[in-house]
């Protein structure tokens, strides 16, 4: 008898276990864009304030922890047709734009500055239980084109990722 | 099966559950941007001053040396070289001066190969400066320093000589 309704009870648990985090939890990035183009620069030329609406990345998370928004680029900016010709991680920047819009207050963990793409970094900090309804952090990129640097086009991938 | 195990079993069980619930494990997910950037192609040739007055000299004299600098810039990554040439012998009216007495030499900031030829112009395009690799994208202009002079011929009728030079970069 015992025996019986041990086994009825470890059933109901794993039952319950294998069931309930698959169909609730949240957790998710999305994005407004999913290109960015600077459009044909001279050498020697900046251009800032790309894109000029902002890049906004919402990280969705019910799952109570605190998490980051990191960024990095894969490779540098790469000439299509020349791959050995690169615009250096040095000439390519990144920086928040508050607000953030989230479901908590005083979160101050954005990061406005300048930051190059030499080494991945963390652009925000969700504290724990932030980003149920979804906090969207918004961001845009700077490049400072070489000179002198290869005529054409040239190409990278941003990669953001969302971590808790 | 004993209560100690009835518990054991009980404790694990509501473990596992509440690890799930609370989401304790780590999560990751990336978001891929694809970023351009287009960086507008320098192809270009400049001559200073843009025109040469050689003065005016007898017969069988020299005229004094004038010179002109060209300056190249380019960005394409391509090999490149550098011509020059006459549109036609130095004219006044019916009369012409010989190509042949058309001198000149010169010397230049870049690395690439220089070939002077004959040292005297042409209306056939000259190719006098090959440009070396390291050229390909200048990171400063290259400059051509050319320096020119007529040898009058004896008996050349009086008058004011006139023809184009052309300077030709190819890539």
């Amino acid at each position: 008898m015992i025996r019986r309704a041990v086994f009825l009870l470890v059933a109901y648990f794993l039952a319950v276990f294998l069931c309930v985090p698959a169909a609730e939890a949240a957790f998710g990035i999305d994005l407004n864009f999913y290109s960015i183009d600077f459009g044909d620069l001279d050498m020697g030329t900046v251009k800032d304030d790309v894109p000029s609406q902002g890049l906004v990345a919402t990280c969705t998370t019910d799952q109570g922890n605190a998490w980051y928004l990191m960024i990095r680029n894969e490779q540098p900016l790469q000439n299509v047709n020349n791959p050995a010709a690169v615009i250096p991680d040095t000439n390519f920047y990144w920086y928040g734009v508050a607000p953030v819009i989230t479901d908590v207050t005083g979160n101050n963990s954005l990061v406005t500055s300048y930051q190059d793409f030499t080494y991945e970094k963390t652009a925000y900090t969700g504290q724990a239980g932030e980003g149920a309804a979804g906090t969207q952090i918004t961001l845009k990129f700077k490049v400072d084109v070489p000179n002198p640097a290869q005529s054409g086009e040239y190409h990278s991938r941003v990669v953001l990722t969302f971590t808790e | 099966m004993n209560k100690n195990m009835f518990f054991s079993i009980l404790l694990w069980t509501s473990a596992l559950i509440a690890v799930s619930l609370t989401g304790a494990y780590a999560s990751t997910e990336p978001a891929n941007l694809d970023a351009t950037v287009g960086v507008n192609p320098v192809f270009s040739i400049t001559a200073s001053p843009s025109s040469l007055d050689l003065g005016s000299v007898d017969p069988g004299e020299t005229t004094p040396q004038k010179d002109v600098v060209l300056t190249c810039s380019t960005n394409n990554g391509t090999q490149w070289s550098v011509g020059i040439n006459v549109t036609a012998e130095l004219t006044c009216g019916s009369y012409t001066i010989p190509n042949e007495d058309f001198k000149w030499w010169g010397w230049t900031t870049g690395a690439g190969a220089v070939e002077l030829g004959a040292g005297h112009l042409s209306a056939t395009p000259f190719f006098f400066y090959e440009a070396h690799s390291t050229e390909y994208i200048t990171a400063a202009p290259v400059e051509h320093h050319l320096t020119f002079c007529v040898e009058v011929p004896q008996g050349q009728a009086a008058g004011e000589y006139t023809t184009t030079l052309v300077f030709t970069m190819t890539e």
